[in-house]
């Protein structure tokens, strides 16, 4: 069966083959490696589903803000690559059908994004940075700096946010409103994933 | 040159290796196992 991890274990086998270099070193390869494919996997499947159901934008952004959060919240993870493909996947795609047929008024998106801010940062400064067997984060130090960087992450999806509803005042364009609330719903599932109810929720997700 | 070729993709994947190990996971929901070499003890 195709799977990712032999893909990346047969190129960095045969990198440390020809370079002559040591276990350790391949291992630090095959872990770079499969970083990169899972990323351009993700990205891809997001691309092209995006486009079939017509919300490439959405979707992307939907897919970013989860994952730029997540690289120093954390959160829950699933069991392997390709369920983590078809999760993010499906996850984004629906959101942003979501956003796209939902018809929200100005008042409405400006409440909605105070309340799902300040949940954020609540729960970003209790819980952040969740960590995962696979890669448990034991210093204090790191876990002040990542906890540091969530937050501020978050302050520039608040800055993008605010900018983003000063446009829409300007220009009065409606795709500016979709788009923001693409970054709530992104928002939303990340800080989700960071609750136990979120590990509870996407780990039955994961066992489908 | 299939050499060159080949320290420039370790080089990279190591580079991004580094990269994500002093993140708090992966870009994606899957976290595979750390190498020890990366882990903070």
């Amino acid at each position: 069966m195709f799977k990712i991890e032999n893909i990346c274990e047969k190129i960095s086998g045969y990198i440390a083959q020809e370079l002559n270099l040591d276990d350790d070193k391949k291992s630090v390869i095959n872990y770079g490696i499969f970083a990169f494919i899972q990323m351009v996997i993700c990205i891809a499947l997001v691309i092209i589903f995006g486009f079939i159901f017509n919300v490439i934008i959405e979707a992307l952004i939907i897919s970013f803000t989860i994952s730029i959060l997540r690289k120093s919240s954390g959160g829950v993870h699933a069991s392997s690559p390709e369920r983590c493909a078809v999760i993010g996947t499906v996850s984004s795609v629906s959101m942003a059908l979501i956003s796209k047929y939902i018809n929200v008024s100005f008042s409405f998106a400006i409440l909605v994004g105070i309340i799902i801010f300040i949940c954020s940062y609540y729960i970003v400064y209790k819980l952040a940075p969740v960590d995962s067997i696979a890669k448990p984060i034991k210093s204090i130090e790191k876990r002040k700096r990542l906890k540091k960087s969530s937050i501020t992450i978050l302050s520039v999806y608040l800055t993008v946010v605010v900018i983003n509803i000063l446009c829409y005042l300007v220009m009065k364009n409606f795709s500016l409103l979709r788009y923001l609330l693409c970054i709530y719903m992104g928002l939303l599932w990340q800080i989700f994933s960071l609750t136990k109810s979120g590990h509870l929720i996407l780990g039955k997700l994961d066992n489908l | 040159m299939k050499n060159r070729i080949l320290m420039s993709v370790a080089t990279i994947a190591t580079l991004l290796a580094s990269v994500v190990s002093t993140s708090a996971c992966f870009f994606c929901h899957y976290q595979p196992e750390e190498p020890k070499c990366l882990r903070e003890e």
